[in-house]
């Protein structure tokens, strides 16, 4: 859903940091709001878990992992693995 | 509506565009930890490379689909009415529609400048 409502925004700011260089700078200062920039790591946290999961659910498609047991080990591992990305992102914006 | 002949078609259209946007979001991140501040020019000639436009239009086509078939998959299992969910529905795919051709205007106009 945020990933969904977030589009609009998004491509405003590629259209804006596309058109010249002083719409590119203003595209940066808007990203570097401070609720722009927290949004962005809710906004990366999201898409990190949902890559992660998907890449899960393509393997239990395949029929691998589907027994319980693998099943939540593998829950815990795209949680954790989401929440590192996005701590991995933060780090990277500082 | 006609989705049980659409499942199977649905789920791999899923699964395809699923695919290709993860390749592409892998690039997109290898690309800004390798370069985390480009400069307008820089930002500009990556965009409008041949390969990169026509690889950014492919993604943004992929996250319509994805974004279409995953937000479709939440009205139909939360929105029961009918009549409010032909609205959502309708609303949503012109949303989309919307964004997609805002997007690769764009891409063009970028490529053409």
């Amino acid at each position: 859903m945020l990933m969904f409502t977030s589009l609009p925004l998004l491509i405003y700011l590629l259209g804006l940091s596309l058109q010249d260089a002083a719409g590119f700078e203003r595209a940066l200062d808007i990203l570097q709001t401070d609720w722009l920039l927290a949004t962005s790591i809710i906004l990366a946290w999201s898409v990190f878990h949902h890559l992660f999961s998907g890449i899960r659910f393509l393997f239990i498609d395949m029929g691998i992992g589907v027994d319980l047991l693998q099943a939540r080990r593998s829950a815990w591992l795209v949680s954790s693995a989401g929440l590192l990305a996005t701590l991995a992102y933060v780090w990277w914006l500082l | 509506m006609s989705r049980p002949t659409h499942g199977l078609r649905d789920w791999l259209l899923q699964r395809i565009s699923a695919a290709y946007l993860a390749c592409f979001l892998v690039y997109l991140m290898l690309h800004f930890y390798r370069q985390p501040r480009p400069t307008f020019q820089q930002w500009h000639d990556w965009i409008t490379h041949p390969a990169m436009s026509v690889a950014s239009a492919v993604f943004i086509l992929a996250l319509l689909v994805h974004g279409w078939v995953g937000m479709r998959d939440i009205v139909l299992d939360y929105v029961h009415s009918l009549r409010l969910r032909l609205l959502v529905l309708t609303l949503i795919a012109l949303i989309l529609t919307g964004c997609g051709l805002w997007a690769l205007q764009i891409l063009l106009l970028a490529g053409a400048g």
